[in-house]
């Protein structure tokens, strides 16, 4: 049998007011995964070496996806596969921070948790500083390691 | 911020395509669509995998049937407020130019610290406080996003790189050609503490 289709309309979501300020206000992507840049890396590369390998579909040649690689380079800040599986061990304990949160702070690789709290603004209030500070010395610890 | 993103496309196929093969050029054409478009919301860089792809429905009138595609793929979307590192791509005297991924960020000169100032004597031109800190193509910058506007296909935004705040350090990465690492950015952390605000301008190691 064919699937019923709705007889109303879903309500239509307003655009425009999506921000990341001391507040998460991320439309559509409220609750999606994110991704810090060193995983989004390790991602697109396993994709494209999986794609190579098989053969039968083509790895995207364009300006974004070319720049998009380039930009993951310079920026992702652990370069080998372990760090960044031991960083996202670390992130996925902290279970009072969201996703956006936590993919910022392994992204941005703060020092000190004043910073963090500058630059990720909706991260006040959540954590104390004390406690901030020791996740990012954790992660400041792994990205020696390069 | 970076997301894994589920999504539907709806792609048409001409009769001529059905056949053994109709499955893998319905991804082949998902592939050509999507990766690497914009949105005018967000960038899609890359498919990774795909959930469903539905039975194909015969439109009535033609022979071509419609299918809808249930895939996962990764997602770039930039947000009002968030930091970002980028790199500077061009100078004048209006602001500078930065490359945020896919994205061109514009940051006015009216949202850069009043001591760094235009350079038009210097070859290429700069901004520079006369100090240590040096804004010119190529270097590293850490802004944040005032705001975003779409365009069909096409995105823009515009940075600040002024938010000020006592007690926080303020660097700025150097030219990325001189190949600085992360150590290197802590070692002249230690070296600058300057109380000002918190983007990364550090020196030329």
């Amino acid at each position: 049998m064919t699937t019923h289709t709705p007889l109303t309309r879903a309500k239509e979501q307003i655009h425009g007011d999506e921000e990341a300020g001391s507040e998460l206000k991320l439309g559509e992507f409220q609750n999606v995964s994110s991704l810090t840049l060193s995983e989004t890396k390790e991602v697109l590369t396993a994709v494209f070496n999986h794609r190579r390998e098989q053969g039968k579909f083509k790895v995207p040649d364009n300006e974004v996806v070319t720049k998009t690689q380039q930009y993951l380079e310079v920026f992702s800040r652990f370069k080998q596969r372990e760090s960044v599986q031991a960083v996202e061990r670390i992130l996925a304990l902290q279970t009072d921070l969201v996703a956006f949160e936590k993919s910022q702070l392994g992204t941005l690789c703060c020092d000190s948790s004043d910073e963090a709290k500058v630059l990720i603004p909706s991260i006040e209030g959540k954590k104390s500083d004390d406690d901030l500070q020791e996740l990012l010395d954790e992660i400041t610890k792994l990205r020696q390691f390069v | 911020m970076f997301f894994i993103h589920e999504l539907n496309r709806t792609i048409t196929l001409h009769p001529s395509y059905f056949g053994p093969h109709m499955r893998d050029y319905l991804i082949h054409k998902l592939h050509e669509d999507v990766e690497g478009s914009c949105t005018g919301r967000y960038f899609i860089i890359c498919v990774i995998e795909y959930e469903n792809i539905t039975l194909g429905r015969i439109i009535p009138g033609k022979g071509d049937a419609e299918f809808t595609i249930t895939y996962k793929a990764v997602v770039w979307r930039p947000f009002k407020g968030e930091t970002v590192d980028g790199v500077v791509s061009s100078v004048n005297k209006m602001g500078f130019f930065a490359e945020v991924g896919p994205l061109t960020v514009f940051v006015s000169s009216h949202l850069i610290p009043r001591d760094i100032k235009f350079d038009p004597t210097s070859n290429p031109p700069q901004f520079s406080d006369n100090g240590d800190q040096i804004i010119n193509k190529g270097a590293h910058i850490r802004i944040k996003l005032m705001g975003t506007r779409s365009d069909v296909g096409k995105m823009h935004a515009i940075g600040s790189i002024k938010e000020g705040f006592v007690n926080k350090w303020r660097f700025c990465v150097a030219r990325g050609a001189l190949g600085v690492t992360p150590a290197d950015m802590v070692e002249g952390l230690k070296k600058t503490p300057q109380l000002n605000s918190y983007y990364l301008v550090l020196n030329r190691l």
